[in-house]
């Protein structure tokens, strides 16, 4: 067993507008596939109710419920998690505690064998009544050989408990330091514990004794039997120890529990005893265990009824432990380890100025979402609009929200050709470059087929393959000629325009905005009027050169803008619709191209697959071209929920592919690596890094995907 | 000045005299070693079935060893060709017939017929390795056939030849069922002219020590890193199509005797080696960092 070395660390207070909790159902598909790792079983999540320190007896109200893990094992879990400041500490408790519950099934809590004899201990099991027990059960049988088998039940899930603590965190060690600090907060969770019986206060101390901690409790009359439970639970941490070993230690502590009377712990200590008066035996009784345990559903087959007369009232109500955790007090009057005689504890095991804080399970304020409120319904279409409905990924539900946004399409306005025209003259050398890269593209592509009797050319290494078997004396095969055949160039494409309000951003590189000139000095117009162009300006520019690109190619292309304001107002505009021809509308539709509001992308992605499935072409391409991550008006559970707006637009991405169109997505963000990893799993992109390539680089990259 | 030239140390050898001479290092599983003794001993062909890296080339090389060393001393003799050789054919899909038997070549106006690697086999008397045989063509692999049954003979189409093999041969084939789609599966004619080994990757215990020895690593190292084996191969089926190999493991190992970190040492050698899948992965690796600090 280690010995503590460092105090329970003070919680750093929370930072209001910096959120680090964390809604269980964002990591459940990450830990359902590390507990399938750890265990080779399946797991069930549940969202428990009760406060996270009962979540360690999970196990046991599984296994007296008459539900043992079988194929699969049963994980209760908060459904969302903020006590710590930071994410990755919120996450590591979710971690640890989901490893404590699966440990049991990974080291055999639920595997008792009766006759099976202790590797540590010598088996008292044996001698206790002088037979062996009676029931249908191993458990049965082991705890029908105690005059309490209540107590004895208690001692017992505390030792496994210990054991399981230990043997999680010598199999995990990278577990360590995370898994303790759970320990602790389970720990100081216990502090909350009022008007039990001095000998509830010794079973419930005794998880501490694996992490050399302890709350300090003004009673002497503790300490000497912790001492004689410590020695026994050391010998017990071992990493070959077994449930057998720790029956059999159970068997030594509760003999050591039955020394410790069950009068009322005094007040005043710590947390404990919040009531001075003296209670009476079905208070200290009724006060069990801390952990939502089912009483009602014990199945153990125990002789505990038949002892005592009474309903087995294992557990104090989930109901009574919320209270306590909700009390929100913290421990400060910590007794000096001087004060705690035959302890065997030293001062640092010690918790001192810790605080609980009350945990809570909807900390994380939720929208109702599936409930649309007037504000979210779409407004009815105006005489040019074209309504559609498309679902949405909620990924934390593992589920689509049918018919969530309403996506409204209509051509976008005409202004002047002026920007055109304007652009092709500005970048003549470009143009005529890309064209240049187009014109080698074969309408019509070739592939060669071999193994031939008759075809237009001979393949040089099947006919010296021939005449060399005809010089050995052998019948040549004549299979020596190979064919071109014609494969037909048949591409469809959309184009996909981020229109967002960001893309009104300034790009400053080639033109800073403070740059000094000498003639600036003399001319402040001069400086404000200098050229300063706009990302989606870049956007513009870009889908004019592609337009003049793929007009020589012939193939069949849309370009299509998204933006909007929320899920009911998703904007589709049209600049060029599939199958529509080129012309003068075209061009003066490009010079209205603008930004507008946010990036709710997954519903505009759905909206132009549907256009493209709609072609007959054999190549489909749907080209993404965004300026920074998915963001709308409660895209998610809030307005900044970038990891839901990424999922959904993921999964809008692999609803393409799974129609046979190949997305691939184009981003100026230079941040864009970090999240595209995520949304484009198997999907190509590309992150521009220089933002001024992307007139060159669309058409170069389109050229590529087409072939 | 004499010029300094770069010393190749590089190991040349000819199929039919590439002869195992140390022992190998192989920990036996079950009774494989008794099995392949006892169908070498009856020139029984051998298939040897399991996952990519549990030691299937390792296993044949050390009979290979065994079987020379019961020739030497068989023979009375030490020398190097009284042993057993072991040749090994890489199969794939474009394997003809001709690259495994042999063929003529052009010299001059005439032509001159080569030996291919399977007959040089026969007539060497050595033990004959076609691994992942199902990746073959099918044409290919019924050329085996009567050289993996009583007759022991190989036909010679072009030379109109039957070549009846050296009594120390024997046919040892090999394929990982795991990823075989149905379209590349063994022929059943071709199957059961086989005895079969299966193969599974160690228990913890035993691939703790192949680790150990392999990289030369502390067992303590070793054993945390076979413990995160046997995690990641509870994810076969569900999540991951191929599990993690001992090969990966030992390099994890070798990496971490490098001085790179643990964690980072599977990362790069157990993690992003065996799943492309971006969430499996990040499952990994809280596997990887729940095992290590």
């Amino acid at each position: 067993m280690s010995r503590a070395n460092d105090q329970i660390k003070q919680p750093e207070p929370e930072t209001v507008n910096n959120y680090h909790g964390i809604e269980f159902a964002s990591i459940e598909p990450l830990l359902q596939v590390y507990c399938r790792a750890l265990t080779g079983k399946e797991v069930d999540f549940t969202s428990a109710k009760g406060p996270p320190a009962s979540l360690r007896n999970t196990w046991w109200n599984q296994l007296a419920s008459g539900d043992p893990p079988d194929g699969h094992i049963n994980v209760l879990i908060p459904a969302s998690f903020m006590e710590y400041t930071s994410y990755a500490d919120n996450f590591s408790w979710y971690k640890s505690v989901v490893t404590q519950q699966i440990a049991h099934s990974e080291f055999d809590s639920f595997n008792f064998d009766f006759d099976k004899e202790s590797t540590i201990f010598e088996d008292l099991r044996y001698q206790l009544k002088g037979e062996t027990g009676h029931g249908s059960s191993p458990f049965a049988k082991y705890f029908a050989l105690f005059d309490d088998p209540r107590l004895a039940m208690q001692v017992f899930v505390a030792v496994e408990n210990v054991r399981i603590n230990y043997l999680a965190k010598y199999h995990y060690p990278g577990l360590r330091r995370s898994y303790r600090r759970m320990q602790e907060y389970n720990l100081l969770a216990l502090a909350r514990l009022s008007g039990i019986t001095l000998r509830r206060a010794f079973i419930e101390l005794l998880e501490g004794l694996e992490i050399d901690a302890i709350l300090a409790i003004d009673e002497e009359a503790l300490y000497e039997p912790l001492n004689g439970a410590k020695d026994v639970l050391d010998m017990l941490c071992t990493s070959t120890a077994d449930v057998e070993d720790s029956a059999e230690a159970a068997i030594r502590i509760y003999q050591i529990a039955l020394t410790v009377p069950k009068k009322a712990l005094a007040s005043g200590a710590g947390g404990y005893g919040s009531e001075s008066r003296e209670p009476n035996a079905s208070d200290l009784e009724g006060q069990e265990f801390m952990g939502n345990f089912q009483t009602d559903k014990i199945k153990l087959d125990l002789e505990i009824k038949a002892h005592t007369g009474q309903k087995s009232t294992m557990p104090m109500s989930a109901e009574d432990m919320q209270k306590l955790a909700d009390q929100k007090v913290g421990i400060t009057d910590i007794k000096d380890v001087k004060s705690l005689p035959g302890s065997g504890l030293s001062s640092a095991s010690i918790p001192r100025g810790v605080h609980v804080y009350q945990f809570s399970n909807d900390k994380y304020t939720q929208v109702d979402r599936y409930r649309p409120t007037d504000a979210t319904k779409p407004a009815p279409a105006e005489a040019d609009e074209r309504l559609s409905f498309y679902d949405e990924w909620d990924f934390r539900e593992n589920r689509y929200i049918g018919s969530w946004c309403c996506v409204r399409e209509k051509t976008l306005g005409e202004g002047s050709s002026y920007f055109y025209d304007k652009t092709l003259e500005t970048r003549r050398p470009l143009v005529a470059e890309i064209k240049r890269q187009f014109e080698r593209l074969p309408a019509e592509m070739l592939y060669k087929a071999k193994n031939l009797e008759d075809g237009d050319e001979f393949d040089l290494d099947l006919v010296i393959g021939e005449l060399v078997d005809k010089r050995a004396g052998h019948t040549p095969t004549g299979k020596v000629y190979t064919r071109k055949k014609k494969i037909q160039r048949d591409v469809a494409v959309a184009f996909l325009l981020d229109m967002s309000g960001s893309t009104a951003d300034l790009i400053n590189k080639n033109h800073p905005t403070m740059q000094y000139e000498e003639s600036f000095k003399y001319d402040f117009m001069k400086f404000v009027m200098q050229p300063r162009r706009r990302i989606i300006d870049l956007e513009k520019e870009s889908i004019v050169l592609l337009c003049h690109a793929i007009e020589t190619l012939g193939d069949n292309y849309g370009i299509y803008g998204f933006s909007g304001h929320g899920r009911s107002n998703v904007q589709f505009l049209v600049i060029k619709d599939l199958n529509e021809s080129f012309g003068e509308r075209i061009k003066r539709r490009v010079d209205q191209i603008a930004p507008i509001h946010g990036t709710r992308m997954g519903p505009a992605i759905r909206h132009t697959i549907s256009r493209l499935d709609a072609c007959g072409n054999t190549l489909k391409l749907l080209f993404l071209v965004s300026d920074g991550y998915p963001q709308d008006s409660l895209y998610g559970y809030d307005d900044d929920d970038k990891e839901y707006a990424i999922h959904d637009t993921k999964m809008a991405l692999i609803e393409a592919s799974q129609k046979n169109i190949i997305p691939f997505c184009l981003t100026v963000d230079s941040a864009g690596n970090d999240y595209l990893r995520t949304m484009c799993n198997d999907i190509g992109y590309e992150v521009l890094d220089d933002i001024e390539t992307l007139p060159h680089r669309l058409p170069m990259l389109y050229k590529k995907l087409s072939m | 000045m004499p010029h300094k030239t770069r010393r190749h140390d590089y190991k040349s050898h000819i199929i039919e005299e590439y002869y195992i001479t140390e022992e190998p290092f192989y920990l036996p599983l079950k009774d494989e070693v008794a099995l392949f003794e006892a169908a070498y001993a009856e020139r029984i062909p051998v298939l040897l079935k399991g996952p990519t890296g549990c030691g299937k080339t390792r296993f044949l090389e050390y009979m290979t060893y065994r079987m020379s060393q019961k020739e030497h001393k068989r023979k009375g003799s030490n020398a190097q060709r009284d042993g057993i050789p072991l040749i090994t054919i890489a199969c794939h899909e474009d394997l003809t017939a001709s690259d495994l038997v042999g063929k003529y070549l052009l010299e001059g106006d005439t032509t001159r017929w080569v030996d291919g690697p399977l007959t040089r086999a026969v007539k060497s008397g050595g033990i004959c390795y076609l691994d992942e045989v199902v990746e073959a063509r099918k044409d290919t692999i019924v050329l085996i056939h009567p050289l993996a049954d009583h007759r022991r003979s190989l036909y010679i189409e072009k030379k109109g030849e039957m070549l009846e093999a050296s009594d120390s041969f024997i046919l040892v084939i090999s394929y990982n069922p795991g990823y075989q789609s149905i379209l590349k599966n063994l022929k059943h004619s071709t199957r059961q002219r086989f005895i079969a080994i299966e193969f599974t990757h160690p228990p913890r215990s035993i691939e703790t020590k192949i680790i150990a020895h392999e990289a030369g690593v502390d067992d303590d190292t070793a054993g945390r890193l076979a413990q995160l084996g046997e995690k990641i191969r509870n994810l076969k089926e569900q999540d991951l199509s191929e599990v993690i190999s001992t090969r990966l493991l030992i390099y994890a190992a070798r990496m971490i005797r490098q001085g790179i970190p643990a964690r980072r040492a599977c990362e790069v050698a157990a993690v992003w080696s065996i799943t492309d899948d971006a969430e499996v992965q990040k499952s990994l690796k809280e596997v990887v960092t729940a095992i290590f600090e």
